[in-house]
């Protein structure tokens, strides 16, 4: 790999599992990461096929599948600190398991039997946006904020925070996104914007929706962008940890392209096989984050087969605990489609919250048409 | 908990067709599993196994066609009294016809199970191949202009779905793909008997009005939150019934029949009104019996009533004699209006359009303003041989005034 190359992603753990150097960027961190990081990334990856198997059962409504995916994630979960907010896709399940939402809030929220229940201002990760490309200005505000306490509290610590939000590379097309650079370029808020290019905006592919590649828009906001391989959780947290330095001191946003690809369907409703080649998916699955981490630690000996065994069996537990939460989620008490609206809610919307109950409490009787 | 019911493997989707089985009777299978291929509207998706145990019947065949919510297969996890072992059905029997032949083995199943084609029989190339779903939605497009998919790639024995890529683009048309016979239920025999009949003995003419019923709809709701009124069908049909009633106080030859044999008319003192309902079992008009001496609560609770039984197919012959005027709600279907067939012996019919919000002219002079209202048009058929334009006209205008101020009815 031409590591003069800007355009290619920097890469510290090939495919392969060996370890490349990198004349910017190193990992440095301890055996005990990397086990905790493939811990994670494997947790995540099981969550991800329960919740692709409960759709499919009928348990869940809907379920966007990670699988391949895992490596950026597992490299932001060990950047970010516990002041740091993250406005994630809908896809990031194992960031919203690290940022310690629990399974039944998020399998209610894929049931339809609840709305984003776990407590944002509490584990610092906003509800999952399913607009596509609008949550980048919801970080941009929020970064905003902190720059705004941080100028006012200097000395307070929980102002060191930096905004995090991941979108797609189909959401790189949606205009709130270049608003989103344009403001936080503006303002230098420190946000980080990790664009997850998984290659296909649903059917789309991003040759068609970039000339560029999508980490070089950054330069005509005037920040910096760096495309980094986003199946190498090495590679992934050591850039996203100098971004969020970046940020973190002050000195503006940073823009990360984390290149990977999407294993599954868009979501349970897709079908990519009527719009990719297998072929090319079968190349993408020879670079899977999680494979590669593993040949790693098991050629180190940090790991070995025992400890693949206890994984295996820890993760038929999560599995069966996965499935037994969906099972016993409780359906959705209808005034919770009220409460959580807004902060303070107004007499419009208490109304609509008392006739919406009273009409529920009143005996079914035949529609007007009838 | 062991029986495993279609899920929506989609969004909203309401149906998907079994495409293939990767288990068979007997089958020890894990949670996750991968159990059958099913095809939406959308794709093919493999179902896996909400449940570990052993598959004790498969209650769909490939190329039959299952509602969400339908039991697919059952898996005997010990939780529950296992079932004894099934076999499925033929290919491409209709899900529909599973309960009528519920517990039945096809004789060639089961010889094929005597021989020990357990499982296997499922796809067995001796049994029918799906016929009438052989070109599915997702390639039908395809098809159009091409003609039928190349036989030789659409899969061996395994009466597997066509899929795109199985189309071969000839030009030249396929086979013809002939007609299909229909046997005739009595409710279509009865329905057609009857349509033609009266078509042929009246000189139907048909006349409109619209209204401004924003009044009625505020009725409306004002006798839903009424005790008396909780639990009934409290609809504007309620108030068209009563409105009816009232109207033909003034126009009795509206409730009238022309006596086929002598040179009669009989007017009936009885107001008995048929609603038209589209059922499970076809076209039925349940009548609302004496509505001209019953008040409000006692028309809605009939027509509560009515409503029940007709939704769930179980009308009496008693439930549908005597009608003497009939109102079909074509709104309820979304249609602004229609031009009805006059119902059985009786002379005019009703049809109430759908209620929508429209541009209304209110006001006079320099106060005439164009506001949103509630607003529907009426349709009344009649038999011109024994209700003349002006009695049709009459009866129509009063039933529009009774509907656009309710309030009128203090003056009859």
């Amino acid at each position: 790999m031409d590591s003069d190359d800007p355009t290619q992603p920097i890469q510290l753990l090939t495919p392969d599992g060996r370890l490349v150097e990198h004349p910017q960027f190193r990992w440095e961190g301890s055996d005990e990461q990397l086990v905790t990081m493939l811990r994670q990334m494997r947790r995540g990856r099981r969550l991800d096929i329960e919740g692709a198997a409960l759709q499919r059962h009928g348990e869940l409504g809907l379920w966007p599948p990670m699988m391949g995916q895992e490596g950026y994630q597992a490299g932001a979960a060990a950047v970010l600190t516990p002041q740091d907010m993250v406005f994630a896709t809908y896809r990031d399940q194992l960031l919203a398991l690290a940022r310690g939402v629990g399974l039944p809030e998020l399998l209610a929220l894929w049931r339809g039997s609840g709305l984003s229940r776990w407590d944002s201002a509490t584990l610092q990760l906003a509800p999952y946006s399913l607009i596509i490309g609008s949550h980048p200005l919801h970080a941009v505000g929020y970064a905003m904020g902190i720059a705004y306490d941080k100028a006012h509290h200097p000395d307070d610590r929980a102002n060191d925070a930096v905004s995090f939000v991941c979108y797609g590379d189909g959401a790189s097309s949606q205009g709130d996104t270049s608003e989103a650079l344009v403001f936080a370029a503006a303002y230098r808020a420190p946000v980080v914007f990790c664009c997850v290019n998984n290659q296909w905006a649903i059917s789309e592919p991003t040759a068609v929706q970039a000339p560029i590649p999508l980490y070089q828009r950054a330069f005509g906001f005037g920040i910096p962008g760096i495309r980094v391989d986003g199946n190498d959780p090495l590679a992934s947290q050591a850039v996203l940890g100098w971004a969020f330095e970046h940020a973190r001191s002050g000195k503006g946003p940073v823009l990360v392209e984390a290149l990977t690809y999407r294993m599954g369907p868009h979501t349970t409703s897709d079908d990519p096989t009527k719009y990719r080649p297998a072929e090319l998916t079968e190349q993408w699955r020879a670079k899977d984050p999680i494979d590669r981490l593993q040949k790693l630690l098991l050629r180190r000996q940090i790991i070995d087969q025992g400890w693949l065994d206890v994984m295996d069996a820890e993760l038929d537990d999560f599995g069966a605990q996965i499935r037994t939460t969906c099972h016993e989620l409780p359906d959705t008490p209808v005034e919770e489609v009220f409460d959580n609206v807004v902060a303070h809610p107004g007499l419009d919307l208490l109304e609509q919250r008392a006739e919406t109950l009273g009409w529920i409490a009143t005996p079914p009787s035949e529609g007007d048409r009838a | 908990m062991p029986e495993y019911l279609m899920p929506d493997a989609g969004e909203g989707l309401t149906e998907a067709d079994v495409v293939e089985w990767h288990v068979g009777l007997g089958d020890h299978v894990k949670v996750n599993d991968p159990l059958l291929d099913v095809e939406t509207a959308k794709s093919v998706v493999e179902l896996p196994s909400p449940f570990e145990g052993v598959v004790t019947a498969i209650h769909v065949a490939p190329g039959t066609t299952v509602q969400v919510g339908r039991p697919i297969v059952f898996i005997d996890d010990g939780t529950e009294a296992a079932v004894a072992p099934q076999a499925a059905p033929a290919a491409g029997v209709p899900d529909r016809q599973l309960d009528d032949d519920a517990g039945q083995i096809p004789p060639e199943l089961a010889e094929a199970l005597a021989g020990g084609m357990v499982g296997e029989t499922l796809v067995s190339p001796e049994l029918p191949e799906p016929t009438a779903r052989d070109d599915q939605e997702s390639v039908r497009p395809l098809l159009v202009g091409y003609g039928a998919a190349d036989e030789k790639l659409v899969g061996g024995a395994t009466p597997r779905r066509r899929r795109s890529h199985d189309v071969s683009r000839r030009s030249a048309p396929g086979q013809p793909r002939g007609d299909e016979y229909i046997a005739v239920d009595t409710v279509r025999r009865v329905t057609a008997r009857n349509v033609v009949a009266s078509r042929r003995a009246k000189v139907h003419t048909t006349t409109f009005i619209t209204c401004d019923v924003s009044e009625t709809k505020a009725l409306v709701t004002r006798l839903r939150a009424r005790r008396e009124f909780q639990g009934l069908h409290v609809t504007p049909l309620l108030i068209w019934c009563k409105a009816v009633c009232l109207a033909m106080r003034h126009n009795p030859m509206l409730n009238a029949s022309w006596a086929p044999d002598a040179d009669r008319i009989v007017l009936h003192h009885d107001v008995n009104i048929g609603i038209a309902a589209d059922t499970p079992r076809g076209l039925m008009v349940p009548v609302l019996q004496q509505a001209q001496d019953r008040d409000l609560v006692s028309m809605a609770e009939e027509l509560t009533r009515l409503v029940d039984v007709a939704k769930s197919g179980t009308l009496q012959p008693s439930d549908y004699r005597n009608g003497t005027f009939t109102i079909t709600n074509v709104g309820g279907l979304g249609l602004e209006a229609g031009t009805p067939i006059i119902n059985g012996p009786e002379s005019a019919i009703l049809a109430m359009g759908a209620i929508a919000r429209r541009p209304w002219v209110v006001g006079s002079g320099d106060d005439e303003t164009i506001v949103p209202r509630w607003v529907t048009t009426m349709s009344l058929a009649f038999d011109h041989r024994l209700i003349d334009g002006a009695v049709a006209s009459r009866f129509l205008v009063d039933l529009a005034a009774l509907v656009s101020d309710p309030a009128l009815a203090m003056a009859y």
